[in-house]
């Protein structure tokens, strides 16, 4: 059986990977400039907050424009690196699946620490605490998911800039790109007679999932619009759980997809 | 200074393989290189990886460590490997020569588990290459012709990292840097070593998990002659504890007298054998009867034109 299912994942090579994620992010300028920025945010959004609903919307914002943005850079770069030594890390003996999961988990887990800095000053400032703890997994999430993006664009890409200018592209596609591209569908009469799709951009667009659910949950926006169809309606009601679970699966998916493309490096 | 020392300590360790009754069994410890050949201070870890060892030893009794069958690999519709088999056994320095893109270092990405090939069967250590991949790569180790690292992290860095992965104790690291000359620069950063302590660093790489076979693509262009030689001394040192060797190379006058077997790769096929001891004779034989086929010489290419000309 053990010469079947050799147990090369062992403690050892977990506790490498995990050791050279962090030495790596250490002496990584993003990381140091996005724990500044993310300190600064949070320390701003505490100061500058009028209230505890004003504040938890700033954080919103820090998650959408910034956190999502240098969570992807951060995959991209690390996907890199690891482009220049594959011809050595891939003889070793240790699944190429293992190497994507173990950065992966290495990266979130770096990543869920600095947004515990960000969001510190927040709760000191007498946010709410179940508000704040909510919005710190869902933001948690939005990392997991534009670190996954940014490796499957890193992994993809044939070298540093090509990986940033696809992650960057991707970013801008799910902030902006996709609501453009909905703004002229919406000259033919054949798809606004579909409200559905409409919604199901939005849906499946996790920066979009993430905006609506944080924004009806903060400020129990009044859904008027959103109620007039039955899956804009079902979406409103179950926004949180919809959120958690397009995030994880987006998550998988890419780094998946990560995968498969290790499996073929270089053939 | 360091060098000499590494050298000498090298040739205490040729004098000593034969009465230390060779690999798995740890000689004592006496100096860098014989800590280097399994010393492990650390008592668990040291025994586990230990255990490992022998579990490689008892394997090298194998008759072929690297066999392979009928390897195609295309990359594309262009095919580098046209049915290469070739087979290497423990105790031996098996050389793989031949001109440029001759498929030498495609065969040894698929021995490493780097690529897989399109047909064909390929075993180290008696794992199928492609469907026992871990298994396989436990018990290899390959220095690749340009080694590259993690630019921001240090040498030692670097070396714990696949120490880390292999289950090796951290402390040998220290002692491979030591043995390849990189003491000094432990906690340099490898975007600031130059190619030859790179490629340096790349042995130390390739001497750390002591695996059973050795796979090396070109290795030394970057080192100056002596580091060239004491790396011939070295692995000649690790064929004789066991070890099965494969190495390509473009030199074939300095890998003279040092392989055992030298097999000529041509178009992504293993033409003959040639005689280790009589390489460059051998290989200027065979240049010589491909006379037609080589490349033309760069000044006869130059058209006389009168701008090329030196007026006095």
């Amino acid at each position: 059986m053990n010469h079947i299912f050799p147990s090369v994942v062992n403690l050892s090579s977990v506790r490498a990977l995990f050791a050279r994620e962090f030495r790596a992010a250490l002496i990584n300028r993003y990381f140091q400039v996005f724990c500044a920025l993310g300190l600064m945010g949070g320390m701003a959004a505490a100061i500058f907050g009028e209230d505890a609903n004003a504040t938890a919307v700033f954080y919103v914002q820090i998650g959408i424009y910034f956190v999502s943005l240098f969570a992807l850079l951060a995959g991209v770069g690390s996907a890199q690196a690891e482009r220049e030594e594959w011809q050595l890390l891939f003889t070793q003996p240790l699944p190429r699946a293992a190497c994507i999961a173990g950065k992966f988990c290495a990266l979130l887990s770096m990543f869920g620490g600095i947004l515990l800095l960000m969001f510190v000053p927040g709760l000191l400032a007498g946010s709410g605490i179940r508000a704040l703890s909510s919005l710190y997994f869902e933001t948690f999430l939005l990392v997991a998911t534009f670190l996954a993006f940014g490796l499957a664009a890193g992994y993809f890409a044939h070298d540093r800039a090509q990986g940033l200018i696809v992650g960057v592209s991707i970013w801008l596609l799910l902030l902006f790109g996709l609501d453009l591209v909905a703004l002229f569908a919406a000259r033919w009469s054949a798809i606004q007679n579909l409200p559905d799709l409409w919604v199901a951009l939005l849906m499946f667009n996790p920066l979009d999932s993430f905006r609506i659910n944080a924004l009806f949950a903060l400020q129990q926006i009044p859904a008027e619009a959103a109620n007039k169809t039955p899956l804009a309606s079902w979406w409103i009601a179950h926004a949180g759980v919809w959120f958690i679970a397009i995030a994880i699966v987006w998550s998988l998916m890419l780094v998946m997809l990560s995968r498969l493309r290790l499996k073929t490096w270089e053939e | 200074m360091i060098r000499q020392t590494d050298m000498r300590n090298c040739e205490d360790l040729g004098n000593a393989r034969v009465s230390r009754a060779g690999f798995g069994v740890p000689p004592k410890r006496t100096s860098i290189t014989s800590q280097f050949v399994l010393s492990l201070p650390g008592s668990k870890k040291r025994s586990r990886w230990r255990g490992r060892a022998r579990q490689h030893a008892t394997r090298v009794g194998s008759p072929d460590m690297i066999s392979a069958r009928d390897i195609v690999k295309n990359y594309g519709r262009k095919p580098v490997l046209r049915g290469i088999s070739l087979q290497a056994k423990p105790k031996q320095i098996t050389l793989l020569v031949g001109p440029n893109g001759a498929g030498k270092s495609t065969t040894l990405k698929v021995l490493t588990g780097l690529i897989r090939p399109n047909s064909g069967t390929a075993h180290v250590n008696g794992f199928d290459i492609v469907r026992q991949r871990i298994l396989a790569q436990r018990s290899a180790a390959y220095l690749p012709q340009r080694p590259s690292f993690h630019p921001k992290l240090t040498c030692l860095e670097v070396l714990r990292f696949y120490a880390g992965l292999r289950g090796v104790p951290v402390s040998r690291c220290e002692a491979m840097l030591q043995l390849t000359g990189l003491g000094d620069v432990a906690r340099v950063r490898t975007e600031k070593l130059s190619g030859g302590m790179r490629q340096l660093l790349g042995v130390a790489f390739l001497l750390l998990a002591d695996a059973p076979i050795l796979l090396l693509d070109e290795p030394g262009l970057s080192l100056d002659p002596s580091w060239r030689k004491w790396l011939q001394q070295k692995l000649r040192f690790e064929a004789e504890r066991g070890k099965t060797i494969l190495v390509t190379t473009h030199l074939i006058a300095e890998w003279n007298d040092v392989a055992d077997r030298c097999l000529l790769c041509r178009d992504g096929l293993i033409e003959r054998e040639l005689d280790p001891k009589n390489l460059p004779a051998d290989f200027s034989e065979i240049d010589s009867a491909t006379e037609g086929q080589r490349v033309t010489p760069i000044k006869d290419s130059i058209p006389n034109e009168p701008y090329l000309s030196i007026s006095r």
